[in-house]
């Protein structure tokens, strides 16, 4: 009995483990399955995949088939938030990279640019593109980078032009985006109940846009110390869908603040192959045993930071300053990462991580460059209470 | 509708990554003119260049990837060049295996190749996937007797020379002062503590009264006397923790740093140590060595690295040093005798480096 008990553990231990810096080995059966094709991944996306694929194959030089094929792996990266699809759409899309009149290919490029958090680029397409015609797609994800970039006053401008354009929901949603972080408490309160509201009345809202307002909602609440109505709001979500990765890392955040290791434990164990939500789950585990049990996810997290050090891949710093900050406990170099980060975006969690490291070394210039930012934004959070402090 | 379900998508998608990009893993061994092989490639990407699901069932199995060994094989090798004194390595295919990575299986491609002469330079041209795939990476690790090199090829780098000799050491070295410099320029509380032992440097202790030196090569003794004392014991820490000889918790070293911040202040103010501030230098500085470690614990070094960061590390820091050294003493000196100095500089400057040190002693704390 004990002996079997300790093989399975040993097995599950071997499940379980990502294993880096295993041996490579040689299957002992045929039959073994190593991975399941992408196109055979029961989606609403493969069989026109498979169509474009082979379409593309026979007409490599059409670029309208390339269009589409490239639209596709786009909207796949970011359904199934793997950044493999990008690289490909690139690919496909390469021979009309520097088109001055095709509004498609723009766009596409400006998704990947936005990608590789080259958003100053991905800006100078989406003006281009703004520049032939109207176009809201454009309009909105143009807003979404001023948002990232932290210009918020551009944000405002690019949401008020979608007044007339987008459905009343959809621009509110993207007023709100800056309205419910620039207002005092009171009256963001009462534009959260608006938002609500404006959503509960509005019929054929898809998914995507119910979490999309949720989320920002949810987002504005926490941070307004609305905590039970977050996570009102935040479950209201997860109901709809119980895997959204924005979504959950909302909540993970909110349970950190109160100190809900436990839950927060529980809430992302399914879900620690996502690394947003991989470095809360390990910061609740530390801050729950003291120390981190799932030292094999911990050890292919720090090689991954090795490996993009490597590569020269800034993409993730906001992800690393967090771990560095929290977990590794490694003020100096969270710091370093965190502004190097903030200089390229300036979500208010990229704001709440620079500050938190900053006001640790007591680094008061960098405290000083925050305030400047908040005050020319109009940002109304406070900081030094918002930012996590465990 | 549906370009916004597309925008919307990414909205609150848009920093994520769930799973990696596409990388592929190569070490190279060498050893004199001898290379050996080991290539990781991920199923995934190899099946978008080629069919490896030959019964066309939507997955792939051992018994299909053994089956594909020698055209994964040839079209792997066929983008990986490998020259040494002008002359192409022969790289012949060995074993195929498969690992586990976080993103999936791997193929586990085992090659050997041998080159014409002993390898003092090996130029490696690297084309895997990047013409279906902008994102993909060749990460690839070289280690030799003398060497551990480790390098990114990109589709804007598809190639590159390493030299096998002192060349890389050089690079690790000056890379290593530059983040000793950054690190001494971030770490506040380094310099609060450093200005702390400085601030006196200029002023002599006489019947519990400050005043100014005036002896300039003595002033000068003294700061580099502190500022010695303060390298000498850092460095030791530095090294021991990089050694893994000794370790602390960070969070003790940081609040012990704070709380060396707070004493050097106040040491000022109300003078227990007044003539040998070098040893409260070593003393602390033991400590701050600790603090210095944090920053190196990223990086598992070993051998020859080890050595050549810790120089290099200890080199930048003491520049940094050196730096505000040179920019404090001449000024401070100047105007020693000054009451602006003495009270304001010295003493309120002191009183409000113990205060900042309070502050991070409690957050440190906390």
């Amino acid at each position: 009995m004990k002996h079997t008990l300790y093989s399975s553990l040993k097995l599950l231990i071997i499940c379980f483990a990502i294993n880096v810096a295993a041996d490579p080995f040689v299957p002992n059966n045929d039959s073994m399955i190593l991975t399941i094709l992408d196109s055979n991944i029961s989606d609403q996306h493969s069989s026109k995949l498979n169509q474009l694929k082979t379409l593309q194959r026979k007409y490599p030089l059409d670029h309208n088939i390339a269009i589409d094929l490239a639209r596709l792996y786009i909207t796949m990266a970011k359904t199934q938030t793997d950044p493999r699809y990008y690289g490909l759409a690139h690919s496909i899309i390469k021979p009309w990279w520097n088109t001055k009149d095709n509004t498609d290919v723009m766009l596409i490029k400006a998704n990947i640019l936005e990608f590789d958090h080259k958003f100053s680029d991905a800006l100078v397409e989406l003006n281009k593109i703004l520049s032939i015609k109207p176009h809201t797609q454009s309009l909105l994800m143009r807003a979404n980078i001023y948002q990232v970039t932290g210009d918020y006053q551009k944000v405002t401008q690019d949401c008020t032009r979608l007044l007339y354009r987008a459905s009343p929901l959809v621009s509110s949603t993207c007023q709100f985006s800056v309205s419910g972080f620039t207002s005092n408490s009171i009256k963001t309160n009462e534009q959260i109940a608006d938002l609500l509201l404006l959503l509960q009345n509005t019929m054929n809202a898809s998914n995507d846009i119910q979490l999309w307002v949720l989320g920002l909602a949810a987002e504005s609440a926490s941070l307004n110390n609305e905590w039970i109505d977050a996570e009102k709001i935040i479950k209201q979500s997860l109901a709809i869908k119980d895997n959204d990765v924005y979504i959950l890392s909302l909540y993970a955040d909110l349970l950190l603040k109160q100190q809900r290791f436990q839950e927060c434990i529980q809430l992302l164990k399914p879900h620690i192959n996502q690394t947003t939500l991989l470095v809360r789950y390990l910061v609740a585990e530390k801050q729950l045993y003291g120390k981190l049990k799932a030292t094999h996810v911990q050890n292919d997290f720090d090689l991954r930071i090795r490996e993009d050090d490597i590569k020269g891949d800034q993409r993730h710093l906001r992800e690393y300053s967090f771990y560095q900050l929290y977990v590794q406990q490694n003020i100096n170099l969270a710091l370093k990462n965190a502004l190097t980060n903030w200089h390229n975006q300036k979500e208010l969690i990229d704001s709440l991580i620079l500050y938190r490291a900053a006001s640790v070394l007591g680094r008061q210039d960098i405290i000083n460059k925050l305030s400047s930012w908040k005050l020319e934004n109009n940002v109304n959070i406070d900081f030094n209470k918002q930012a996590l402090r465990i | 509708m549906r370009y916004l379900l597309l925008i919307l998508c990414f909205l609150y998608s848009s920093n994520i990554f769930a799973h990696k990009s596409s990388d592929s893993y190569l070490s190279i061994d060498i050893e004199q003119q001898v290379l050996s092989l080991k290539w990781d490639i991920a199923l995934r990407d190899l099946q978008n260049v080629m069919n490896l699901d030959l019964d066309n069932n939507g997955s792939i199995d051992w018994g299909e990837l053994k089956q594909n060994k020698s055209s994964i094989f040839a079209y792997s090798l066929a983008r990986l060049t490998l020259t040494s004194n002008k002359s192409e390595c022969k790289i012949n295919a060995d074993n195929l295996m498969i690992n586990k990575r976080s993103d999936g299986y791997y193929a586990v491609l085992y090659g050997k190749g041998e080159c014409d002469k002993n390898i003092e330079h090996l130029a490696i041209k690297y084309q895997l996937f990047f013409n279906v795939d902008t994102q993909h990476r060749g990460l690839v690790k070289l280690t030799s007797q003398e060497t551990d090199i480790s390098f990114s090829f990109s589709p804007d780098l598809k190639q590159k020379t390493f030299t096998l000799t002192e060349n890389y050491t050089k690079e690790t070295f000056l890379h290593f002062v530059s983040e000793g410099i950054w690190h001494i320029w971030i770490g506040f509380d380094h310099i609060l503590f450093l200005m702390s032992l400085l601030l006196p440097a200029v002023l002599l202790r006489y019947q519990k009264h400050w005043i100014g030196v005036d002896n300039f090569p003595l002033a000068l003794l003294e700061i580099t006397k502190i500022v010695t004392a303060f390298t000498v014991a850092h460095s030791l820490t530095l090294s021991f923790v990089m050694m893994g000889k000794i370790s602390l918790p960070v969070m003790l070293v940081e609040s012990i740093i704070a709380i060396s911040v707070v004493i050097a202040a106040l040491n000022n103010l109300f003078p227990i140590i007044s003539r040998k501030r070098w040893l409260l230098g070593f003393i602390f500085g033991l400590i701050h060595g600790f603090g210095f470690a944090n920053v190196l614990s990223e990086l598992s070094l070993s051998g020859d690295s080890l050595f050549t960061t810790l120089l290099g590390f200890n080199i930048g820091v003491e520049l940094g040093q050196l730096a505000i050294v040179f920019v404090f003493m001449p000024l401070a000196y100047l105007i020693r005798n000054a009451w602006l100095y003495q009270h304001v500089l010295f003493k309120f400057g002191s009183a409000s480096i113990a205060g900042m040190g309070c502050i991070w002693v409690f957050e440190r704390a906390l």
